[in-house]
């Protein structure tokens, strides 16, 4: 074996070793409980309460562990990009996206370990009962994570020894992410199991492991949880580098994060415009397992939730175009565009407005009385989903403009037919917006009579299917006018190289911002999914029978949620400081690689 | 800690602040476990009349959210005044349910 191999082996091994102490140390600490504890199926925890105790940690658990596993699924993208390009700007993006997911797998260990313990002493009844319905299950899931470290040991240390053989430390870095995939769907299976049980009898006996593994909302939650931890990753390493370009000691380090935080914000914003597929699919298959539990989500408890994530989502929208309106500053040619963004701003506010319009306003009787009802005659219009479908893909129709604005700033086509081209794609623009509003107006008016007397009302049924359309064209203008774009922008002529490092200030807290809002909407939307279950631990098999069985109010659920944010970004906080432990002076620095395109 | 540091610190905190307040300004509704409804031997027709309209517009009643009740409220579902002509039991399972039954009622 090669000095190098040896040094990767060993270093492995180290790894194995703390993930055996850590397990080990879990493991003593379970035995304890249940061999010397009294037996009981509840026990209050201190202050918070049990309830809020394991809310808190398990999504603290969640959103490290979605940073872990969305990092380096675009860290092996970078590192091809890097090696199939040659630009070694990207080979050092990977690396540094990789530096960062060391103390943060470690931190997501322990979290994962102290989650199972809170579960096992405080919900005694529900940990043992799921750990004898998934036994076979944890021997995989335990085994997944020792490989998982040491594929993660041997993609950071072998990064030198394989320069020369990249395939080889692709191929690593590939196994890494099966591994931290594997990873997610077997723990996907467990809370999926909960809130959509399947394959056992009513009493809860096991009747199928397979089944009940493979539940309602198990495939969807994978694909909702991957594509959500990507974007996820991308927004911290944003943040990240946006902090590290704040404090840049010199231009050239300026321009590198100036460049990372740019391109963790494309990620996060690629993979937040494909959410809406995966999220409609989730929702889809709850109502197909229980209309009941469906009516709860959207029209019941749980509708003001609603409400919280379009401001949410509008504000990151908003947040997102606003920081690629400011990048324009530092590309020469794109003052050509600047007239654009009164016009995109204005359909992304008024869009954002509606999608955060509720379909049942909070009113005094003596307002509903002056309204004639409950509902507002035209805020109530817009309060339907036909209305709110339609203003979300406008969002993503428009945000997508922008960043072909963006894309093309710095650039003069020289195909001889470019000119078609372009008018191809705002045709194609223009004709999929008009679907979209069509789409949205035919599910109040069915104004053909496709489906009853000509002019009257769109069945519901027939009306819920339209936002399927909707999102599949625009999913297919984003893949033509992209395939469109980069056809005509082939060689063309450069008006200036972009000034990477020369940005206001203000553009990193806008990435900042995004990274907040995007955990904090993790935090509401996972509070969501959990919550669904109401007073049962298991959908219709088990009840939760503790003094914290209830659903708690909106404003309790929105305090929860600021709290785990702020200790997560504290979590991330303490994990870069321990990164940047025994880095020079930023004066000194040598920036970690270039960023010139 | 740095200027820098503080001042998205600082940020931050603003922000999950102001999320929270938004939270606060909506309709606040806690949702307590149903109490078992007192269905036993011998209930009479009004009494079981009254168990049906706590389980229908009682707190956790989102029944007619879709479903009418002759010329009233929601037209997603089936017309209640009606559905027990129409449907048997069996009727009112929806196609492919696989889950648990009695979540399909």
């Amino acid at each position: 074996m090669a000095p190098s191999s040896r040094s990767v082996a060993r270093e492995s091994l180290k790894g194995i070793k703390k993930a055996v102490l850590i397990l080990g140390l879990l493991y003593l600490a379970l035995f304890f409980i249940q061999r010397f504890l009294p037996h009981s199926d509840y026990r209050e925890a201190p202050l918070v309460g049990s309830r809020v105790l394991i809310w808190v940690i398990a999504q603290l658990h969640l959103m490290l562990a979605a940073f872990v596993l969305g990092v380096p699924i675009f860290a092996v993208i970078a590192e091809i990009i890097g090696a199939r390009t040659g630009q070694e700007k990207y080979d050092h993006l990977a690396r540094e996206f990789t530096k960062l997911l060391f103390l943060a797998f470690t931190t997501t260990a322990v979290m994962g370990c102290g989650l199972l313990l809170v579960l096992a002493f405080h919900y005694s009844k529900l940990f043992h009962y799921m750990r004898g319905v998934f036994s076979p299950v944890w021997s995989v899931y335990i085994a997944l994570i020792f490989a998982e470290v040491a594929f993660l040991y041997a993609y950071w240390y072998s990064w030198e020894p394989l320069r020369r053989n990249k395939n080889l430390h692709i191929g690593i870095g590939i196994m890494l992410n099966l591994c931290g995939t594997g990873l997610l769907f077997l723990a996907d299976s467990w809370v999926a199991f909960m809130t959509t049980p399947s394959g056992v009898d009513p009493t809860g006996r096991l009747l199928s492991l397979r089944q009940a593994m493979t539940t309602f909302l198990w495939m969807p939650l994978n694909i909702h949880r991957l594509i959500a931890n990507v974007s996820f990753g991308g927004a911290v390493v944003a943040a990240y580098a946006a902090y590290r370009f704040l404090r840049a000691g010199n231009e050239e380090e300026k321009a590198h994060y100036d460049w990372m935080g740019y391109t963790g914000n494309f990620i996060a914003l690629s993979a937040l415009i494909l959410l809406p597929f995966a999220g409609y699919w989730l929702g889809r298959e709850i109502y197909h397992f229980s209309s009941q539990m469906g009516v709860e989500m959207m029209g019941g408890a749980f509708s003001w939730l609603w409400i919280l994530q379009a401001v949410l989502i509008g504000a990151i929208f908003l947040g997102a175009n606003f920081y690629l309106w400011i990048g324009m500053q530092r590309i020469p040619g794109s003052e050509r565009y600047g007239k654009f963004v009164f016009y995109l701003l204005t359909v992304l506010t008024v869009c954002w407005m509606i999608w955060a319009t509720p379909h049942n306003l909070p009113a005094t009787s003596e307002e509903m009385r002056k309204m004639g009802g409950a509902v507002h005659p035209f805020l109530g219009v817009l309060g339907l989903m036909s209305a709110k479908n339609t203003v979300v893909n406008l969002m993503i129709l428009a945000t997508f403009l922008n960043f072909m604005l963006y894309r093309r700033a710095n650039k003069a086509p020289t195909a001889p037919w470019a000119p078609v081209g372009q008018a191809l794609q705002a045709i194609i623009l223009a004709a999929s917006t008009a679907v979209v509003i069509g789409y949205g107006i035919y599910g109040y008016y069915d104004f053909f009579g496709f489906f009853g007397p000509s002019g009257g009302q769109t069945p519901p049924h027939i009306r819920v299917g339209f936002s399927a359309y909707q999102i599949l064209i625009v999913l297919f203008t984003v893949i033509l006018c992209t395939a469109l774009d980069l056809a005509i922008f082939r060689n063309a002529r450069t008006l200036g190289e972009i000034r990477w490092g020369k940005l206001a200030p203000r553009s990193q807290y806008v990435l900042f911002f995004l990274a907040v809002s995007y955990t904090w909407l993790m935090g509401l939307m996972g509070y969501v999914r959990s919550a669904l279950r109401q007073h049962w631990h298991i959908w219709g098999i088990m009840k939760d029978t503790s003094p914290g069985a209830f659903t708690p109010t909106v404003g309790h659920a929105t305090l929860v949620v600021s709290g785990c944010t702020v200790c997560f970004l504290a979590l991330v906080g303490f994990i870069i400081w321990m990164g940047e432990r025994g880095e020079p002076d930023a004066t000194e620095r040598v920036p970690p690689g270039g960023s010139g395109e | 800690m740095s200027k820098e540091a503080r001042n998205l610190v600082l940020l931050a905190l603003l922000i999950c602040a102001g999320y929270a307040f938004f939270g606060q300004l909506v309709p606040q509704k806690r949702l307590d476990p149903p109490t078992p409804p007192a269905i036993r031997q011998g209930i009479t027709e009004e009494e079981m009349v009254e168990v049906g309209r706590e389980i229908v517009h009682g707190p956790r009643g989102n029944c007619m959210v879709c479903h009418g009740f002759g010329e009233s409220l929601g037209k997603r579902g089936p017309d209640l005044a009606l559905v027990g002509r129409s449907l048997w039991w069996d009727g009112m399972r929806p196609v492919g349910f696989q889950g648990n039954p009695r979540s399909s009622i």
